[in-house]
């Protein structure tokens, strides 16, 4: 195996830890590292265990490892402020605004309120105006 | 609920608060390293879901000071991080081991899955 080889086996290692890295955005930066480094070992104690350095051999250790996102989702987990249960992202149409039944009530009564003034306004009004 | 998603989401469900514990029971007896560990785990097909999910799974635990780790030479290769279990990890899983008894006895007893 070339030096050129190992290093196309070693950009494969970084492209997908630089991936994990990306979907881990948003956890603690020190914990991220952490987990980096951790992958990083197991990966080089894997490429260690290899009887030969080959790209199908790195690329079946990555994908045992698995998707960035799966990583980055437990990686979340436990974080502060965040739910220990997944969050199932809703569909758009389903986080639209609906009224509440709250809502619904209080503009009920403001309707009435508004016909209510309105009507006592049309009574005062009334004799003032110039009858036909 | 319907469809393949659901059941996806339940052996998550089923998985997540058990699986940590398993991690415990693998390092009663030893420490071990990291591919070690994952290998024994992705032995049991129903507790996997990928590999590289367990090491977030193994902070949590080293932050709850369940586990430890430490460095040790190895035959070939760089050195490795072993990962043992503390005292307070010992406890856990003690606590752990009779709260599941009591838990899968439950359900084993509502569900008709007991084994006879």
């Amino acid at each position: 195996m070339t030096q050129q080889q190992l290093d196309r086996l070693d950009r494969l290692v970084e492209d997908y830890l630089g991936a994990v890295s990306y979907a881990c955005v948003d956890v603690d930066p020190q914990r991220r590292d952490e987990l980096i480094e951790e992958l990083r070992e197991h990966i080089a104690a894997a490429r260690g265990a290899l009887y030969e350095q080959t790209e199908a051999a790195v690329r079946t250790i990555l994908d045992r490892l698995g998707e960035p996102a799966a990583i980055a989702a437990e990686a979340r987990l436990g974080e502060p402020g965040e739910p220990v249960s997944p969050v199932v992202a809703q569909p758009r149409e389903a986080r639209r605004w609906r009224p509440s039944t709250l809502e619904m009530w209080l503009g009920f009564v403001l309707l009435v309120i508004v016909i209510l003034v309105g009507a006592a306004l049309m009574l005062v009004a009334a004799p003032v105006s110039p009858s036909p | 609920m319907c469809g393949m998603e659901a059941w996806t989401g339940l052996a998550t469900a089923l998985r997540r608060g058990t699986l940590e514990f398993c991690v415990l029971a693998l390092l009663e007896n030893e420490p071990r390293y990291g591919v070690e560990l994952v290998t024994q785990l992705a032995a049991q097909t129903a507790l996997t879901t990928s590999e590289g999910t367990l090491y977030p799974l193994l902070a949590r635990l080293r932050r709850a000071g369940w586990v430890a780790t430490t460095w040790q030479e190895s035959p070939a290769g760089p050195p490795r991080r072993y990962y043992e279990l503390t005292s307070l990890g010992k406890e856990a899983l003690a606590r752990f081991r009779s709260e599941w008894i009591a838990f899968r006895t439950a359900v084993d007893h509502i569900v008709g899955t007991e084994l006879t």
